[in-house]
């Protein structure tokens, strides 16, 4: 026994000096069966398990009960994922609420996009805004304030990366989903962590994370997957790959190309309440604001989605404790969608970009490197809103582990160049920016992981991070525990606490629109009007604080339910803020730049500024799923969310606006003078939403995959000048049918129906009526 | 219409069926064939599928990896209405086509050939695997392989199940 015991410790050690060195793969493996734990033994690779004696083998078998019905039971109902504490762990055992989608799903649920297959996961709220474009948000908190700018609804707080780069736009933080490099079937894994996590991934985590993983070639020699489909609506979704792989190296090409026309060619105007054709919107858009430019309004009105990118990956893994990754990758997009009122609502959004990046794993070391560079118009025609941007992003992090206990230090730096002075006339201030703005920050963080008797986890971890453009200083907290009750039950609780970073557009932002007003039938002597937006360099950004509590419980092996209750409250919302809006009248602590005269023949200047409104939210809601394996044949996954949003503090100065949601009358000049602060509840984010996905394999060859996707009714109101409008969006389920049909070794056919009852409910605010898409398509794996 | 429903979905949720074990299997696969006499290798060990596309991709992995007896490892897809079996030195028959055995036999019958099947108790089979929750297991018939020439190292009837 004690030779025995010797031999280990001395292979033990042995193994600890070779795994530092880069040649460590030319080691044989030690393993002590009785010694091995599953996290270990899920590092081994079929290499390493050939390497066994067939008894050791047998006996690994029996002691982790390893069969083909375990592995899928852990596949589907319990997969590993990394974003939520930085490690390799199971779903089960993550102390925050996560969600994986694996590739898998993915190809069998027939999703044509990545916010499309989002609707599998709990907690979120999907709209399609136009054919295949969406609007997406973890849990709600949207279109905050209600009756603001459109621009409001983007989803700004939630951290959207790639491989661990991050992909949100700096201009307005928001996430454009056709500008990512990758399709479906790019991906291996969506990772979702939910609720504020900056204090791992820095600010924008404030609503959650969703972290792309690509494949990668998992078998060595060359390897080819193609997809091809085509439906109604001109609909064409191509994707292809080739994988090559050796001992040591890597090597991936994949492209995608996606079209597809919208289920109409008409525009809705808000301020008309009417459809309008498209050759009226341009000259209807140039009303509205002045400076658009109606000829450039697309005159290819059906176009919903026009995208293709490139991605080339390299990966270099001389050992298992060494990996170097580099993916570079270029898209260009085209799409007609809602991003801002600027008379149409929907209108062309255009962009190209190249991205690379470069992630290193030496050991428990972790580093992501990557620069992007490209050029959007978020709105074709409209002056100011094309630019240029770079972006740099560079972290790092190390896992120290000492027995129970992990700690963390981390590092993260990044910078971002936004130019619009190519696209707008600077001197006539016609742009938002009129010139470069820049951003950056710096920020480190602690983490720190301990277990206690293997069953109670205790995380702690806090972010300290520098804005030095603009120059301010934040925080970040996330504090978790879980206690593993039993084997099968384990409860979670988590207080967390993140915000948003400044992005460029509300700090920045420097636009001037010339108006005239006419002062009589015959426009003589009218009054010029000079509307000045400028941007606030202190404002503060987006900040959630959230406590949640979970239970995660398998009632059978086959059966595992999990449940989290979450209490959040956002503060620091923004919003365009009159500095001056009568003659005589200023805004407590602003000073008017020039005196109002309304005499005909004078000029007027309005300043308005980004200012934090008093506006506060808070949310309450319980999100529970239920997943079923049967076993290969079948599976099954139910979830839904309810939850109240309430907001407080939303300052009311328009008499219409206060009587039409109090259903109070008040005078017009005594709100204006002392401007209200009412509670109400926010109803744009449903009270409920949720879905579920069954996937029956009859036979080998035949697979069939429904999923189903809603929520209750949504309210918010338009306000344009003194108008109001009252936007309701119906209730809305939608169903999706996958059928496929393995022919040979080779190839696969289908039918994908989405929105198979073809439900043409409107899904968000003033947008198309969207309905279903029936394709066939085959993939092709050589 | 409503209870046609019910029972169609209780008899989908009570159909189950033992799933396969890939991965696992072609690692066994590989340690069962080490643990044989093999009366005549030319130049390549030559391992038959039929029925399984997954575990021949695994069993494909291992071969770039690994040799047996110093010579390659060869794997080739056979059909199941027609399996040419010439060179090879073990077949394996998926589960799905267990019924298929039959076309198997004849053509193995007093060669130097071992039979692998994935179903328990097929009859024909040399080894059968068993794939229930929490273990493999595998079944050996010491009598079938002795009629096929194949000398068994003992150690392996002490790791698998004995069937006479």
């Amino acid at each position: 026994m004690k030779n025995v015991l010797f031999k280990y410790m001395v292979a033990v050690m042995a193994l600890g000096i070779f795994s530092n060195h880069i040649n460590a793969q030319q080691e044989k493996p030690i393993i002590n069966i009785n010694e091995l734990t599953l996290e270990q033994m899920k590092n081994y690779t079929q290499d390493d398990l050939l390497q066994l004696p067939f008894e050791d083998l047998i006996a690994l078998v029996k002691k982790f009960k390893l069969s083909s019905v375990q592995e899928l039971y852990n596949l589907l109902l319990n997969p590993t994922q990394s974003t939520a504490s930085k490690m390799e762990e199971d779903v089960f055992q993550s102390p925050l609420a996560t969600t994986v989608i694996t590739a898998d799903e993915l190809k069998k649920s027939g999703a044509r996009s990545i916010p499309e297959a989002l609707k599998l996961a709990p907690g979120f709220i999907v709209r399609e805004k136009t054919n295949g474009n969406y609007d997406v948000h973890i849990r709600g908190n949207d279109f905050i304030a209600p009756g603001s700018d459109l621009s409001n609804s983007v989803n700004s707080t939630t951290l959207v990366m790639i491989d661990n780069r991050p992909v949100y736009n700096s201009f307005l933080g928001a996430t454009f989903w056709e500008n990512l490099p990758i399709s479906v079937n790019d991906i291996d894994k969506i990772e979702i962590i939910y609720g504020p996590s900056a204090a791992l991934y820095g600010p924008n985590a404030v609503s959650g994370v969703i972290h792309l993983i690509t494949k990668k070639a998992d078998k060595d020699g060359f390897q080819t997957d193609f997809d091809i489909q085509a439906g109604n609506n001109n609909t064409k979704i191509a994707s292809g790959a080739f994988n090559y792989k050796n001992e040591n190296w890597a090597f991936n090409l994949s492209g995608n190309y996606t079209n597809s026309d919208r289920f109409q060619d008409t525009y809705y105007i808000p301020q008309l309440n009417e459809e309008v054709s498209g050759e009226e919107v341009g000259a209807q858009n140039a009303i509205k604001d002045t400076n658009y430019i109606a000829s450039e309004f697309t005159n290819d009105y059906s176009l919903a989605k026009d995208q293709g990118a490139f991605n080339i990956g390299i990966s270099y893994h001389p050992s298992d404790n060494i990996e170097l990754t580099y993916r570079g990758s270029y898209q260009a997009s085209t799409i007609q969608t809602a991003y801002m009122d600027v008379g149409s609502v929907i209108s062309t959004r255009k962009s190209s970009s190249f991205s690379n990046s470069l992630n290193l794993n030496i050991g428990n070391f972790d580093g992501h490197f990557s620069l992007l560079s490209g050029n959007l118009n978020a709105i074709k025609g409209m002056p100011g809103y094309e630019y240029d941007y770079k972006e740099a992003i560079g972290k790092m992090g190390y896992n120290f582990k000492y027995k129970n206990l992990v700690v963390r230090p981390g590092v993260t730096a990044n910078y971002a160049y936004y130019s619009d002075e190519d696209y707008v006339d600077v001197e006539a201030n016609t742009g938002l920016l009129n010139g470069s703005a820049e951003l950056g920050t710096i920020q480190g963080s602690l983490r720190l992981d301990y277990t206690a008797f293997e069953r109670l986890r205790i995380v702690g971890a806090w972010l300290q991070g520098y804005f030095y453009k603009p120059e301010r200083s934040y925080n970040s907290y996330q504090f978790a525990s879980s206690y593993k009750a039993s084997d099968k039950t384990l409860i979670r609780m988590v207080a967390s606490k993140s915000n948003s970073s400044p992005f460029v557009l509300n700090t920045y932002m420097d636009k001037s629109i010339q108006m005239f007003m006419p002062a009589n039938e015959t426009n003589e002597e009218g009054t010029s009007l000079s509307l000045n937006m400028v941007g606030n360099e202190n404002l503060k950004p987006q900040e959630m604080n959230m406590l949640e509590l979970g239970v995660r419980h398998n009632f059978m092996k086959n059966l595992h339910a999990d449940v989290s209750v979450f209490y959040n409250k956002s503060k620091n919302y923004s919003q365009l803020v009159s500095e001056q809006r009568n003659p005589g009248e200023q805004e407590t602590g602003s000073a008017p730049e020039e005196e109002i005269n309304q005499e005909p023949g004078s000029s007027i200047t309005i300043t308005e500024s980004m200012q934090n409104m008093d506006l506060k939210s808070s949310q309450f809601g319980v999100t529970a799923s239920l997943k079923y394996v049967m076993s290969h044949k079948f599976n099954a996954a139910i979830f839904a969310t309810y939850q109240k949003t309430d907001l407080d503090d939303f300052k009311i100065s328009d008499a219409t606006v206060y009587q039409e949601l109090t259903g109070e009358a008040i005078d017009p000049m005594t709100l204006n003078q002392d401007p209200a602060y009412i509670s109400m509840e926010h109803q744009y984010t449903p009270s409920f939403f949720g879905g579920a996905s069954f996937n029956y394999a009859p036979s080998k060859k035949w697979n069939i995959n429904t999923s189903v996707y809603g929520y209750s009714k949504q309210k918010s109101f338009y306000t344009e000048g003194r108008s109001f409008m009252n936007v309701e969006i119906d209730p809305k389920i939608s169903f999706n049918l996958k059928t496929s049909y393995q022919v040979n070794n080779w190839m696969q056919i289908y039918v994908n129906a989405r929105n198979l009852t073809n439900n043409t409910n409107r899904e968000f605010m003033f947008t198309d009526k969207t309905g279903g898409i029936y394709m066939g398509g085959v993939n092709i794996k050589l | 219409m409503k209870k046609l429903l019910l029972i169609a979905l209780a008899l989908l949720l009570y159909q189950q069926v033992p799933a396969q074990n890939y991965k696992f299997q072609a690692l066994f696969i590989f340690n069962i064939a080490q643990r044989i006499e093999w009366p005549s290798i030319a130049n390549e060990f030559i391992i038959g599928v039929a029925g399984s596309n997954e575990i021949m991709q695994e069993l494909e992995n291992i071969s770039t990896k690994r040799q047996l007896f110093g010579h390659k490892i060869k794997i080739v897809q056979l059909s199941t209405s027609n399996p040419k079996v010439d060179h090879c030195h073990l077949v394996y028959l998926g589960r799905s086509s267990s019924s298929k055995i039959d076309n198997m036999i004849p053509v193995i019958k007093n060669r130097p050939i071992l039979l692998v099947g994935d179903k328990k108790g097929l009859k024909g089979a040399h080894i059968n695997f068993l794939d229930t929750p929490g273990k493999i297991e595998f079944e050996v018939y010491p009598n079938s392989i002795k009629s096929q020439k194949l000398k068994v190292a003992n150690s392996l009837y002490e790791l698998g199940i004995v069937r006479h």
